[in-house]
């Protein structure tokens, strides 16, 4: 429960640094309390007055770390904070608010000189309120390195699956081309998948990865990032330990691995030695290296 | 040809399903947004009647396929004989038409203007969730799961993830949901790729089954003003496009991540419960509940559609009483004052 009611804590601040909704919907519940609620039949009267006295109790009850931390037990631990905010209609509120408010406005400029000058005027104003409380159209992830880096790896997977002519394939690549690969071509086999650096996948499973796995990885991340053949591994009992490019070749064959793709910024001697112990010569593909030892 | 399959069957089969429901007590503000949004609900479970046959029985994915199929043709022969008899049934339709025509009011242009700008900001978020396909897929494996169903022909046999079998397996609760095994009978049917139906045209459909969600609680909120409709769904336009800047909140789950099921309880299911609510169709609201629980992890079933649903009742229990009481004391005050007037 204390890990729970952390987790709440957390989550409120990290649910509010972002974007400004939460502070939307609070100012939207100050305008109904406080602002004219009459408005349309006894029937809609009430209808608003039941969602916003829900709204009201389960934005405290969203914002207080108790009860949020109940809530997100009730959710189940597979979620995070940000989810019991699903609980609370923001979306609807938020414009209920701003329809009334609008509409109030709206009518009192109905008549008059200039009175669609004003009435647009308003508009965007509520446009300009909204529009500073929300994303304001910045990126939450590298969406163009993201795109990027798909385009890259269809490209490369259109090659490999070419080349394997319909044969099983196993591969083994950097982060960036194994991310997609399942996703694009249901037939590629991979000796680790996403979850090794994207630790929420690891729900899903029960399974879980052996050392050699973990080395696999780690030295390919580095391959990459540095374009050198041996990295350090911390191993499970803390040990550190350097993984060369000759312990990965031979790791490999308990995979299966029928095709590597090996970063392009790899050391020369690398590379030669990779060719050497399967007798191949690597072939260029967008700025990789890749090996067929099937 | 997929678009119009995902749209037209559960129109039909939702018609038919409020029909049942609500025979000849059906009124003016159940419309075809509650029609597709019921259908929907319908074909998910169908899905998922077919995925636990599957897993139950340990038959291929083909035979779920087969299953959810055979299904699906016997409830659609169900739904056109139901909307065929209704429509046989004159004095139904009559009375229904009439009291459609007498709440019908013209739309005056400047209200026009809103609904155009609201459909145009509707169609540019839709084109851009089909043309840019800006997919975030962190800690999800949707895309993956479905490529794996397709190329063994087996359910849950393989992990998504690496395509090699499991060791362990799964969470149960986890393999009782159905999204990846229906995104890959339209696969299938439609011979589309994972990428395409995953990250194309199920997003498109959930932008589009939320804006229909949201219309019903427009309809609820304001049932006989046109205008603020308008502007209520220009709002929710509005707050969906700008609202993307967290994984969790709606604008960003209905633009990046409309395929989950998280994203669609969150998009889709809870503003169409809330709508229900509001409007007091409770034979639906169980419906919502169901659904929520075959696409998301859930407390054995019980989810945040059942949350929403137990918190408004007691809302409007309390809201109820509390204007009753209120009524009450109004009414003693101007008798007590009427009887000190006589005095």
């Amino acid at each position: 429960m204390t890990e729970l009611i952390r987790n709440a804590w957390l989550g409120w601040q990290d649910y509010t640094e972002h974007g400004k909704m939460a502070a939307l919907l609070l100012l939207a519940l100050l305008l109904y309390w406080f602002g004219n609620k009459r408005s349309g039949s006894k029937e809609m009267m009430s209808r608003r007055h039941t969602l916003v006295s829900y709204t009201t109790v389960m934005t405290v009850c969203c914002i207080c770390p108790l009860t949020a931390a109940a809530l997100m037990a009730y959710q189940t631990k597979f979620y995070d904070y940000q989810w019991i905010w699903g609980a609370v209609p923001v979306t609807i509120v938020i414009a209920l608010a701003a329809t009334q408010l609008w509409t109030e406005l709206a009518d009192k400029y109905t008549g008059g000189d200039g009175a669609g000058w004003k009435r647009a005027g308003i508009t965007v104003l509520f446009a300009c309120v909204i529009y500073l409380c929300g994303s304001m159209q910045s990126a939450v992830w590298d969406e163009d390195e993201a795109a990027q880096n798909r385009q890259k790896a269809e490209r490369v997977l259109e090659i490999i699956t070419e080349n394997g002519q319909n044969k099983d394939i196993c591969l083994w690549a950097p982060q960036g081309i194994m991310e997609y690969a399942r996703a694009l071509d249901g037939s590629i086999v991979l000796p680790y998948g996403r979850n090794m650096w994207d630790g929420a996948l690891s729900a899903y499973s029960y399974d879980t990865y052996g050392e050699e796995e973990k080395m696999l990885y780690v030295w390919m991340c580095h391959a990459e990032a540095a374009g050198e053949g041996e990295a350090e591994y911390q191993t499970e009992t803390g040990e550190t330990k350097i993984v060369t490019a000759a312990e990965c070749m031979e790791m490999i064959n308990q995979f299966a691995v029928t095709h590597i793709i090996l970063p392009g910024n790899l050391q020369q001697e690398v590379l030669t030695e990779a060719e050497a112990h399967w007798g191949i010569q690597a072939e260029d593909i967008e700025g990789y290296y890749l090996l067929c030892i099937e | 040809m997929i678009y119009l399959f995902c749209l037209l069957v559960p129109c039909l089969l939702g018609n038919a399903v409020l029909r049942v429901f609500y025979g000849k007590c059906r009124t003016q503000d159940i419309t075809l947004a509650d029609s597709a949004l019921t259908g929907g609900m319908v074909v998910i479970g169908l899905a998922e009647a077919a995925h636990l046959g599957a897993i139950a029985l340990g038959r291929s994915f083909s035979d779920c396929e087969r299953l959810f199929l055979a299904g699906l043709v016997v409830l659609f022969i169900v739904a056109v004989i139901l909307i065929v008899a209704g429509k046989l049934l004159k004095k139904e339709d009559e009375r229904l038409r009439e009291q459609r025509a007498s709440g019908r009011k013209q739309i005056q242009t400047r209200d026009q203007i809103l609904y155009f700008v609201f459909g145009a900001a509707a169609l540019i978020q839709l084109l851009l969730i089909v043309t840019e396909q800006k997919v975030y897929f962190t800690g999800d494996m949707t895309a993956e799961t479905v490529n794996s169903i397709l190329d063994t022909n087996a359910i849950y046999q393989v992990n998504p993830l690496t395509g090699q079998a499991y060791t362990l397996g799964m969470p149960l609760r986890l393999k009782i949901l159905c999204l990846p095994t229906l995104y890959a009978i339209y696969c299938d049917l439609f011979d589309m790729s994972a990428v395409q139906v995953v990250w194309t045209v199920v997003p498109a459909l959930t932008l589009l089954g939320s804006y229909l969600s949201f219309f019903t609680v427009a309809k609820a909120l304001f049932p006989e003003d046109v205008r603020k409709r308008g502007i209520f769904m220009l709002f929710v336009a509005l707050l969906l496009w700008v609202g993307d800047y967290m994984y969790g909140v709606d604008g960003f789950a209905v633009q990046y991540a409309g395929f989950r099921g998280v994203s669609i309880r969150m998009a889709v299911l809870l503003p169409y419960t809330f709508g229900l609510i509001l409007r007091r169709k409770w034979k639906l609201v169980p419906l919502c509940i169901l659904t929520e629980a075959c696409i998301v992890w859930t407390l054995y079933g019980m989810g945040i559609c059942l949350l929403v649903t137990v918190g408004m009742l007691l809302a409007g229990l309390v809201t109820n009483r509390m204007s009753n009481q209120k009524e009450l004391r109004q009414k003693n005050g101007i008798r007590q004052g009427g009887k000190e007037d006589s005095l």
